[in-house]
């Protein structure tokens, strides 16, 4: 009886304890507005030129704008590219130019574009396509990776896809279109989530803004 | 309607014409050192102008084309305003352009919260009197496994048929 009621008062104390602990996480969580933390995930992905890149590691210390893409989407697709590449057009420009007239970040932000797609978007066509829109260098990135690699981090980051148009090509070949989700995400200095954006339909300025602010924090 | 749009828009080219005529005039007297003759030439320019923009809002109007760059087997989109400036509706049945394997006529849509779909538009109406707008994130022309990369700079020729107005080729600007 008497035992009973220490395993119950132990029992009672250890719940108290747990949801101190997850009061104060939730406070914390909310205290700095973050919608998530990436802190640890650890996904192992390949650049275009061939670079392993372990993601969110290799980021961390510098705010992370990131896109989602497959390269046979003719129209959402690029416009999220295009929208990544003003994104840091507009930031640069606020930062100023360096000495080579090229522009550049004074912050090392970092503008990245992940395929949904890695079956079909190897490394190589994510070159050609990072070369197509001009933004085969730094600081922007192209990344694929091993199909399981690609879903875990897809799942994680809530990017969904469903095949929805398949067909075949005079010649034989069968091409396939994704739904998708649209999205871009802007992760902070240490891998949180600070905003995920419709990435197409939001406005490059607002996105721009963000990530000034994200700046000014430091 | 589309008459009264013809006619009140006659009634401003007419206006138009005039007033460019007047200020023109006034320029030329104000300068003491300026040929009279000039204001003359001017508002025959303008006339000329005005004639060549009135014949151009007949039948089908394509304004503001271009093109996403692509890699080669892979895709574009290109996009452009559509006005029918005619007094019948019409349809845009096709595209086509040697630039792709396949030329089709598509819209992005919101399939679901946050998910973007994509579906063929057989076709697609153009009334009289309307703009359609192909624009990034909605309807476009699809360009399907491109037979070469398309680059900033590149220029390349899209024939679109209509179901009244026939053929219609434009070239389109590849831009960023």
């Amino acid at each position: 009886m008497i035992r009973d009621n220490i395993q119950d008062r132990n029992q009672i104390g250890v719940l108290f304890q747990a949801w101190t602990l997850s009061m104060a996480l939730l406070l914390a969580s909310c205290s700095d507005g973050r919608l998530d933390d990436y802190g640890d995930l650890s996904v192992r992905l390949t650049d275009q030129n061939g670079e392993m890149v372990e993601f969110p590691g290799d980021f961390e210390g510098s705010p992370l704008m990131v896109g989602f893409i497959y390269t046979n989407c003719p129209d959402i697709c690029p416009f999220i590219t295009s929208n990544i590449k003003k994104i840091e057009e507009q930031v640069a420009t606020a930062a100023g130019t360096n000495a080579a007239g090229t522009n550049v970040t004074a912050d090392g932000t970092q503008f990245v574009l992940i395929t949904f797609d890695p079956e079909r978007d190897t490394q190589e066509v994510l070159k050609k396509y990072a070369q197509a829109f001009e933004m085969d260098r730094p600081p922007f990135r192209f990344l694929t990776g091993e199909p399981e690699q690609i879903r875990a981090l897809m799942e994680r980051v809530s990017v969904r896809t469903s095949v929805t148009d398949e067909r075949e090509l005079e010649g034989g070949e069968t091409i396939y279109f994704l739904s998708h989700s649209d999205k871009i995400l802007l992760i902070d200095q240490e891998s949180r989530l600070v905003f995920d954006y419709g990435g197409s339909m939001t406005p490059v300025r607002i996105m721009a803004e963000d990530l000034k602010k994200l700046l000014e924090e430091g | 309607m589309t008459s009264r749009f013809f006619l009140s828009r006659g009634f401003v080219i007419i206006g138009a014409m005039f007033f460019s005529g007047l200020m023109l005039s006034a320029c030329g007297s104000g300068d003491s050192s300026s040929d009279p003759m000039q204001g003359a030439g001017g508002a025959m320019e303008a006339m000329h102008g005005e004639a060549t923009i009135s014949q151009e809002l007949e039948g089908i109007h394509i304004e503001d084309p271009w093109a996403r760059p692509g890699v080669e087997g892979r895709m574009s989109a290109a996009y452009f305003l559509l006005t029918n400036y005619g007094d019948e509706d019409d349809r845009l049945l096709s595209a086509a352009s040697d630039v792709a394997l396949r030329v089709e006529v598509h819209e992005s849509y919101e399939a679901e919260e946050g998910m973007m779909g994509m579906r063929e538009v057989e076709a697609l109406p153009v009334p009289a009197g309307e703009t359609v707008q192909f624009r990034q994130g909605g309807l476009h022309i699809m360009f399907i496994q491109l037979t070469r990369p398309l680059s900033d700079g590149d220029e390349i020729a899209l024939t679109l048929t209509f179901e009244k107005a026939g053929d219609m080729t434009i070239d389109v600007p590849v831009r960023l």
